[in-house]
């Protein structure tokens, strides 16, 4: 057993938060949507297509800062489908969801092996190096755990405070929170419901797209098929167990980003236990906490209701 | 045709909806046309021919008598697991679960075929069967349960299942069930006399396949002849009404799911027992997740979603003649079937915008008069 011992906290933490960011990027995301009251299980999709469109241009561009604008992009572009279907054609948004995941899946993977084949995937592309802000990097533990990593954590950094306030302080969050509570109430009073849903739906698309663009130009400049492997999916868990608010989505995803950043120091330490069951934690951990915490959570009352304004 | 139906101190008169659901399959059928045509602007783009490359596809699954076999084999798992997944649609509940269930399925039968000491290849069949059953059926019950007692969102934990599924395979081929001296991570083959059938001469097409069409049946009678499909209709529909109708809501919930599971577990036993006579790793290739766009396809009706199974199956063996030929990744496949599904989505907006746009020139040519 003195191997689980051995692993470093420092080393447990930092893997925290490589492992937690790509999840609280897309959770906030799923935030601006479940806040005006759609079902978001598109965000793994929108990750996807944001992990592909951001390696696309960072290949093409060489440059990391072009790629992660792409991979912004690409995700608002699955998301503008996500919005048509669920807003403008009032379609189940689950299904929507499902509809936009496997086809993610196809077209990048599709466009992957038509671009580049198979044997000369470009690997090591343009992708963000680590920056250790000075003075702040040279506190112990805290300082390499929170204060050495690439620049798209430290915008994760900023994005955290900047949704909440949206959300939380000014007059169009408030608009926002109010559409997925009562959109008729917003309509009446010369809100716009369908304008604020799909500004939304954009917004985690752009979270979404920017949180795939960190899989594969955050770190390593490479990109797998099916590169995001249910991040999304365990994005909208994080988003639930948050209770659809975004400091609780933020602390979930840390939560789940330590349940990953733990069984991958595991695996390298030798633990005793096998490490497939290593590899099951952060999915057994997403349903253990829902189990534990969600049983009193109330989503947002308009949660999966397309408006209808001549209703 | 009119049928009456007791639940209780209730009677339902049921109606058939013959023309409803027949329009219903009729937009599955524009939503696949779509996407085919979608599909070969995609192929356009790389500069295939999208005519060549379905003239391939279509001449790879069905011009042969092993093209349909294997258009068959791959159909079986697909319709079994499609109409899985349709009885939990059925109840409102949305399993993604299918691919967890099919390889916990395909362990458990695997397990029982290798290690129970039974002789009797009959008997052994009836342990084998109740083992694929039996075991998706729990993978299935678990978010049914967790649904009907905590109204915990099905969709997660059987997504999260899936996962755990195919860690639970990956440890059993590395310990338990795995062949001992064996190089690669698999099971020790599975005894001949204990295989499904082949059922059709110089082909693989095994007895699964009968057995996929003997659930058909079982899932038509169920929706459409009893009350306990009745049951779980209702309770998908608008749980409230079913409470008030004496329904139990949650153990209709768990039924659906445990059956729903049940089906994919006997997918995946199917596959091991018909097909792969041993247990390895990817064994379900992602029949699990076509199942979904399988059974919205299909509208949830047993004839749409053999049809859909019979498309998507045709579509994998295609789909591999075609990339011999025109060199045009299978993944295409994936794309034609993500974006029938998001097709599909739109066919109540479409179907509502003409309407209204039929009426208001109605209205127009009224007035004019």
């Amino acid at each position: 057993m003195s191997s689980l011992f051995d692993i470093s906290i420092t080393g447990v933490l930092t893997a925290t938060i490589r492992m937690a960011v790509p999840l609280v990027l897309a959770s906030l995301g799923g935030v601006f949507t479940a806040r005006v009251g759609i079902i978001n299980l598109a965000l793994e999709g929108m990750m996807l297509f944001g992990a592909f469109s951001g390696f696309i241009g960072a290949v093409y561009s060489g440059s990391a800062i072009i790629g992660a604008v792409c991979g912004m992009a690409g995700g608002a572009l699955a998301a503008l489908i996500l919005a048509f279907l669920s807003i403008t054609a009032k379609a189940n948004q689950t299904v929507a969801g499902v509809g936009i995941n496997i086809t993610a899946l196809g077209i990048t993977s599709y466009l992957l092996s038509t671009l580049f084949g198979y044997g000369n995937r470009p690997y090591g592309v343009a992708s963000f190096s680590n920056i250790a802000i000075p003075v702040l990097s040279d506190i112990p533990v805290i300082g390499p755990v929170l204060f050495d990593h690439s620049l798209l954590v430290y915008v994760t950094y900023i994005a955290v405070p900047a949704v909440w306030y949206l959300i939380y302080r000014t007059p169009a969050g408030l608009t926002i929170r109010a559409t997925g509570e009562n959109p008729r109430a917003v309509d009446t009073l010369g809100g716009n419901v369908m304008r604020t849903r799909y500004l939304c739906t954009l917004a985690s698309g752009v979270l979404a797209g920017l949180a795939g663009a960190y899989l594969t130009i955050g770190q390593m400049g490479q990109f797998m098929e099916n590169v995001t492997a249910g991040k999304g999916y365990i994005a909208v868990a994080a988003l639930i167990f948050g209770k659809w608010k975004p400091l609780g989505a933020v602390a979930a995803s840390l939560l789940f980003g330590f349940a990953e950043g733990l069984q991958l120091r595991l695996q390298i330490g030798e633990s005793p236990i096998p490490f497939q069951f290593l590899s099951m934690l952060p999915y057994v951990m997403t349903m253990v906490a829902l189990l534990l915490f969600v049983g009193r959570a109330k989503a947002p009352a308009a949660m999966g209701k397309p408006y209808n304004r001549q209703d | 045709m009119e049928q009456k139906i007791r639940i209780g101190h209730i009677e339902v008169v049921r109606r058939e909806q013959r023309v409803a659901s027949l329009f219903g399959m009729f937009s599955s059928l524009i939503a696949i046309f779509l996407a085919l045509v979608a599909g070969g602007v995609v192929m356009a783009v790389v500069d295939i021919n999208p005519f060549t490359a379905y003239g391939h596809l279509f001449a790879g699954a069905f011009a042969s008598k092993t093209g349909c076999a294997n258009t068959l084999i791959k159909t079986t798992p697909l319709l079994i697991a499609g109409l899985g997944l349709s009885i939990s649609f059925r109840c409102n509940l949305i399993n993604i679960g299918a691919e967890g269930q099919m390889i916990v399925g395909g362990i458990a039968a695997t397990a029982v075929a290798l290690y129970l000491p039974v002789s009797s290849p009959l008997l052994m069949f009836v342990f084998i069967f109740l083992a694929g059953f039996l075991a998706g059926g729990f993978w299935g019950a678990v978010p049914g349960i967790l649904k009907a007692k905590f109204g915990i969102s099905e969709i997660i934990n059987t997504i999260m299942l899936n996962y755990i599924a195919i860690h639970v395979l990956s440890f059993m081929l590395d310990g338990p069930l795995r062949e001992p001296d064996n190089y690669y991570p698999q099971s020790a083959k599975i005894a001949q006399e204990f295989w499904l059938a082949k059922i059709l001469d110089g082909t693989r097409l095994h007895a699964g396949f009968l057995i996929a069409l003997v659930l058909v049946l079982f899932y038509y009678l169920l929706f459409y002849r009893l009350p306990q499909g009745f049951r779980i209709r209702t309770v998908g529909y608008n749980p409230k009404a079913a409470r008030y109708a004496g329904m139990s809501v949650s153990s209709n919930v768990v039924l659906a799911m445990f059956l729903s599971g049940a089906f994919a577990g006997i997918a995946g036993m199917s596959e091991i027992l018909g097909m792969h006579h041993r247990l390895y790793n990817e064994f379900t290739s992602g029949y699990g997740f076509d199942a979904i766009s399988i059974a919205l396809l299909g509208k949830l009706h047993p004839l749409g979603v053999v049809l859909a199974a019979l498309f998507f199956g045709a579509l994998r063996v295609g789909a591999n003649a075609m990339q011999h030929v025109v060199q045009i990744p299978i993944a295409i496949v994936y794309v034609i079937q993500g974006l029938a599904v998001l097709f599909i989505l739109t066919d109540t907006f479409f179907r509502t915008y003409i309407l209204t746009s039929y009426k208001r020139k109605g209205l127009k040519r009224r007035k004019r008069a």
